[in-house]
């Protein structure tokens, strides 16, 4: 693995959780730059010079047909390929409202900070409690009311608390697959991250969990920022302010098209958004 | 294209030539098992199980033997399990599968779990019992043993491993938390299951290994006092009962019940330990529950 992604320096993040979460009341604004990120496994690259600005607090959708290296954008910025034999992301990440020197050096805090969602539900097979409990102890949190404070309260971010408040002993693995998703979410959002990764997090679900996650995301939106990859146009209109569009050109995933998804809809400049858009 | 009444006479004969297949394998593996059964439950009581044996294993029972047995069969596994654990997390962990380092310790692995376990019995007497100058005893014995059961072992951790998939890593690495937190406190409880299954299988083939133990760990039936002393495992025990001693067998069957109930015996603490840990798991603190209701 041989991952640079490097950081620009911006306001200093506190030490703790207790600072994550100020860092999310700083002021508003700013955004997470990309700049000049490639992407490859081993010899084969799949994205090449990929800059975009991701405005904070707002959704932002990352489309484009299969194999694009829309997955790929969203793990180098949590740095998630170092876990990928092979795979190598270079370029520059920098989130406008965080210390970025500190998280260049500090992958814990990185990924404290920018939390992910994967495609299927992937609960630890421990009880839902513990689910959410574990990553809060791993994190050097002790205070027991402080914990129980946390989950209740991520619980009910997602609206799983009603659902679930009289059965934290069971195994996650008896939720539904909506349920199991939205805990998946409430486990990233308990640690309080000031973004939120999510990489095509309904296609494993049905309509109505498919409808609550939106839901979610649209809520979300208002004090954190989203990145979402997703498949689904319709899903894209209906929750993303900003839109991304990668194509494969000659056999590399680059950047078609960028803009506020309404515009991106309604007035697509390029062909390719142009041709791609028509699905919707 | 078949006709619907042909092919329902089809799947029936389909389904009597499975049945038949199928019942034939259950009598071939019960009839062994009956005989033991038959054959050995007049023999099996208490004494024999604490008993020294007597008449060169005609008459006393196999209370020394059980002892030994099971000395071999621990050393054997705190020698083993550390080595296979720490080279399957190598091979699951560290290394991507495709790296050279992998693919030469899967080969290893493949062509030592292949070596007949007298070759290993040779390389112990040679290194053990007479290079490190442990002679036949019970260490010697157990050090074999783990070099025997290691490459079975170790590929058995690895699928238990790999069973897991790389889901739950991405999913703690995504919350910020170390590999080998991951590793301990997620993957490791989540694989548990098959790590039983997998020391159960290796325990199986030490307990049942006769060859190996025969150049190693010798034949004395005494009580062993220390794990430098001689000592005879089960299966020797069997062995030399039903080949170099007239009218041993029924104390051989005898001792060949014992033999099944320890290995049953084992399987089950194992099976038990497993559910407690993962029940474990998946439960939370009563007081919390109360605090938040």
């Amino acid at each position: 693995m041989n991952q640079s992604v490097t950081m620009a320096t911006a306001p200093m993040l506190a030490d703790g959780l207790a600072c994550a979460l100020s860092c999310c009341c700083t002021p508003e604004g700013g955004h997470i730059s990309i700049k000049n990120m490639n992407v490859s496994y081993g010899r084969h690259k799949v994205v090449e010079d990929f800059s975009l600005d991701i405005p904070r607090n707002a959704v932002t959708a990352l489309l484009g047909p299969s194999g694009c290296g829309k997955s790929s954008v969203l793990i180098g910025l949590n740095r998630l390929c170092d876990l990928i034999p092979g795979c190598c992301v270079t370029g520059d990440v920098s989130f406008s409202w965080l210390d970025n020197t500190r998280l260049r050096k500090d992958l814990i805090m990185l990924r404290r900070q920018v939390g992910m969602l994967f495609q299927r539900p992937n609960p630890f097979p421990f009880s839902i409690w513990r689910n959410l409990e574990f990553a809060l102890k791993q994190h050097g949190m002790k205070s027991k009311p402080e914990i129980a404070d946390r989950i209740e309260c991520s619980l009910r971010e997602v609206g799983l608390w009603d659902e679930v408040s009289s059965r934290l002993g069971d195994s996650a693995l008896t939720l539904s697959g909506g349920q199991q998703q939205r805990l998946c979410l409430a486990r990233a959002l308990v640690l309080d991250p000031s973004v939120v990764l999510m990489d095509e997090p309904c296609s494993a679900l049905d309509p109505i969990s498919t409808q609550k996650i939106e839901e979610l995301v649209r809520s979300l939106a208002k004090k954190r920022t989203i990145v979402l990859v997703t498949h689904s146009l319709s899903q894209a209109q209906r929750v993303a302010d900003h839109m991304a569009l990668l194509w494969k050109l000659e056999g590399v995933g680059k950047l078609v098209e960028r803009g506020p998804a309404r515009q991106m809809f309604s007035n697509p400049q390029h062909r390719l958004t142009q041709t791609y858009m028509q699905y919707a | 294209m078949r006709g619907r009444g042909e092919a329902a006479i089809f799947d029936h004969l389909a389904f009597i030539f499975v049945g038949l297949l199928g019942i034939a394998a259950v009598v071939m593996l019960a009839s062994p098992l009956m005989t033991v059964l038959v054959r050995g439950i007049p023999v099996l009581s208490l004494d024999f199980l604490l008993d020294t044996p007597s008449d060169s294993g005609r008459g006393g029972g196999v209370g020394p033997i059980l002892v030994s047995t099971l000395s071999i069969v621990s050393i054997s596994l705190l020698l083993a399990l550390p080595m296979a654990f720490a080279t399957a997390t190598l091979m699951t962990e560290v290394l991507s599968a495709e790296s050279h380092l992998a693919r030469l310790m899967r080969c290893s692995l493949d062509i030592l779990a292949g070596v007949p376990s007298v070759v290993f019995g040779l390389f112990g007497l040679s290194l053990f019992c007479r290079q490190l100058g442990l002679g036949y005893s019970i260490a010697a014995g157990g050090a074999t043993l783990a070099c025997m059961m290691l490459p079975t072992l170790t590929r058995s951790l690895v699928s238990a491993l790999h069973a897991i998939g790389t889901q739950h890593r991405l999913a703690g690495s995504a919350l910020g938390l170390s590999r080998a937190t991951v590793l301990w406190f997620v993957t490791l409880p989540v694989a548990l299951p098959g790590v039983a299954a997998a020391i159960v299988l290796a325990l199986t083939r030490a307990l049942a290994e006769t060859a190996l133990l025969l150049f190693t760990s010798g034949y004395s039936d005494r009580m062993p006092e220390s794990v430098m002393d001689s000592g005879r495992s089960i299966s020797v025990h069997i062995y030399e009962l039903s080949t170099n001693v007239p009218g041993g067998m029924n104390n051989a069957y005898g001792s060949a019940l014992a033999l099944l109930l320890l290995l049953g015996g084992l399987g089950l603490l194992l099976h038990i330990a497993t559910r407690w840990v993962l029940r474990g798991l998946t439960g939370h603190p009563a007081a919390m529950e109360r605090k938040l209701r």
